[in-house]
């Protein structure tokens, strides 16, 4: 059983491949590879017929290499965030600047108006309505 | 002129909403009108039920949690467990050329050949 090539078809990582370390009991064993490394039940396993020489309780590591000596991609998982202290999260806050608020330039929220003079209006020329006057020849 | 609206009714006459005819305790007859819920999310082969997905109006789904929404296995909302577990043991198989594309059957050829065309 130890060393057996499968898929995970079950949770979050189906479609995955893994490698068998370990037999915890009849239905489960501990598995490692693309996966997590978790117990698993034999339900939840797909075996493709291959089989790699790995030794009881073989790393991580050593998992790793036997399944890309079968050609398998082994996917990059995403790094561990890391906690900051309390003293490197005061820091940072100090470094950054206050920011100034702006006024908008031409534009004002509840503000005054500005008493204007009064401006005075200028009559309106009249249109002087042409006359067409059409001379009639002849 | 200007359309009243009544507090409590929609404001067109749809079918949107749903009615609801109610008994006061002042022995009057009222119609309540309520939102629709959405139907209930089917799987896309067998046509079973989704266990694990919230059914109502969008904009109750989109105040949960996204873990909330849907399960965290492939295919989730799509197809159910036992629809993706054969799809992804067919998937298996062909990429490490125990079957071949012939022996897939018709109903989940869509959900299992795009991996073999990479």
């Amino acid at each position: 059983m130890i060393g057996s090539v499968c898929v995970k078809i079950a949770g979050r990582d189906a479609g995955k491949e893994c490698i068998i370390v370990d037999t915890i009991s009849k239905h489960e064993v501990l598995i490692d590879g693309n996966t997590r490394r978790r117990k698993c039940n034999l339900k939840h396993l797909q075996f493709i017929g291959k089989k790699v020489e790995l030794r009881k309780g073989a790393s991580s590591e050593e998992v790793k290499k036997a399944l890309e000596s079968l050609k398998i991609t082994i996917e990059k998982k995403a790094p561990a965030k890391i906690k900051k202290t309390r003293q490197e999260a005061q820091e940072a806050q100090k470094v950054k600047k206050p920011e100034v608020k702006k006024e908008k330039k031409g534009f004002k929220l509840f503000g005054k108006k500005e008493d204007k003079g009064k401006k005075e209006k200028k009559p309106k020329e009249k249109k002087v309505a042409k006359k067409k006057t059409e001379k009639k020849e002849g | 002129m200007a359309r009243i609206e009544v507090k409590g009714q929609p404001r067109f006459k749809t079918k949107a909403s749903k009615k609801v005819r109610k008994r006061t305790p002042g022995v009057r007859t009222v119609t309540h009108y309520k939102k629709k819920k959405t139907a209930k999310h089917v799987c896309a082969v067998c046509k079973g039920l989704l266990l694990g997905v919230p059914r109502g109006r969008i904009i109750e789904i989109k105040k949960m949690l996204k873990s909330q929404r849907v399960p965290e296995r492939p295919f989730a909302g799509q197809l159910c467990s036992k629809c993706t577990r054969e799809v992804l043991k067919l998937r298996a198989k062909l990429k490490f050329g125990l079957i071949k594309e012939k022996d897939i059957p018709l109903k989940l050829k869509n959900y299992v050949l795009p991996i073999s065309k990479k």
